[in-house]
């Protein structure tokens, strides 16, 4: 599958001429601090998935009361925070080599996937949870909310992953 | 070194070394197993040092299982990664590093976990849960996996 990038030229020409891009490249241990930082995000942000998102699919519900779902957000963000920010520097960096890549489109649009079920479960999922009883079997929608989310954060980090190894590399 | 020279030309490792699916996958399933167990293993430890206080200790001590499962996937996944390169990684310093604060890192996780047990056996869970000690074997958990994951990434780069 060959991106037809052409559109995107200018934009990914301008990022070059940055200084996100002269200074990330030209430190040398730039590069690799700003992966370690985003493994560390990914942890941050996937151990809570992991625990809100199983609560959200009923497990251990007669002892974790379904507001507590709520505890861990702000470690979820902390952890994308740390990865939009690092990424957003890896995109200027080299903004080619993602434009042209498979696996880093796909990891976008888990992303997305991810925020948009996000938003539907600050939305919609947080007042349910409000009003049912904390140890109540969650209904099928919310169930639905966390498997989504699992899967999706899942797949952003394979995905992620394999940047360098799927298509253009 | 003939048990690390040995790995290194086994056929398993061959595979790694040469099939175009086999480091990549092997790569993702590391960090996913990473991402489980450090993720979790971070989320325990804050819980012992006080956040996030609306989670019993209980459902935690039932989540560890899945960390575990997390530590054997980066186990095997990484034990096919270092044969591909055994003899180079055997004396990398900092590989080694790596390898002593992931060992660390699980045997603290591995002495909380023993910990919350007793306590919910014993009931008294919220006390032992303050216990200072705890504390401080949870501040090390944390930077023990800090410094495995700097060292892990590291080891591509020096």
């Amino acid at each position: 599958m060959g991106n037809n990038i052409e559109w995107m030229r200018p934009l990914l020409d301008w990022m070059r001429t940055t200084w996100i891009n002269e200074t990330v490249l030209g430190l040398q241990w730039a590069w690799p601090i700003l992966e370690t930082l985003h493994f560390t995000g990914m942890c941050l942000l996937f151990g809570p998935i992991i625990i809100m998102d199983l609560r959200l699919l009923g497990f251990d519900r007669l002892a974790i009361p379904a507001a507590s779902v709520h505890t861990l957000i702000p470690l979820t963000v902390a952890g994308f925070a740390i990865n939009l920010f690092t990424g957003i520097i890896f995109l200027f960096g080299d903004p080619y080599r993602y434009a042209m890549n498979i696996s880093f489109l796909l990891k976008m649009i888990l992303v997305l996937v991810a925020g948009l079920n996000a938003l539907y479960f600050w939305l919609k999922i947080t007042p349910i949870l409000e009003r049912a009883g904390p140890h109540e079997d969650p209904p099928l929608s919310i169930k639905i909310v966390g498997l989504t989310s699992l899967l999706a954060w899942t797949g952003v980090l394979c995905f992620g992953r394999l940047i360098p190894y799927l298509g253009t590399g | 070194m003939g048990l690390v020279t040995w790995i290194e030309n086994s056929a398993l490792a061959e595979i790694i070394r040469v099939s175009a699916y086999g480091y990549p996958i092997m790569i993702m399933l590391h960090s996913l197993g990473l991402a489980i167990m450090v993720g979790l293993s971070v989320v325990l430890s804050l819980r012992v040092l006080g956040f996030f206080s609306l989670i019993p200790f209980s459902s935690l001590y039932k989540l560890l299982k899945i960390a575990w499962v997390g530590f054997i996937v980066n186990f095997l996944s990484g034990g096919m990664l270092f044969a591909a390169n055994a003899t180079g990684f055997i004396v990398d310093p900092v590989f080694l590093t790596k390898m002593a604060m992931v060992i660390i890192g699980a045997i603290l996780v591995a002495i909380m976990q023993g910990t919350i047990r007793t306590a919910i056996a014993a009931g008294n869970v919220q006390t032992a849960a303050q216990s200072p000690n705890l504390k401080i074997l949870a501040a090390f958990t944390i930077v023990a996996w800090t410094i495995g994951m700097i060292t892990g990434r590291f080891i591509a780069y020096l």
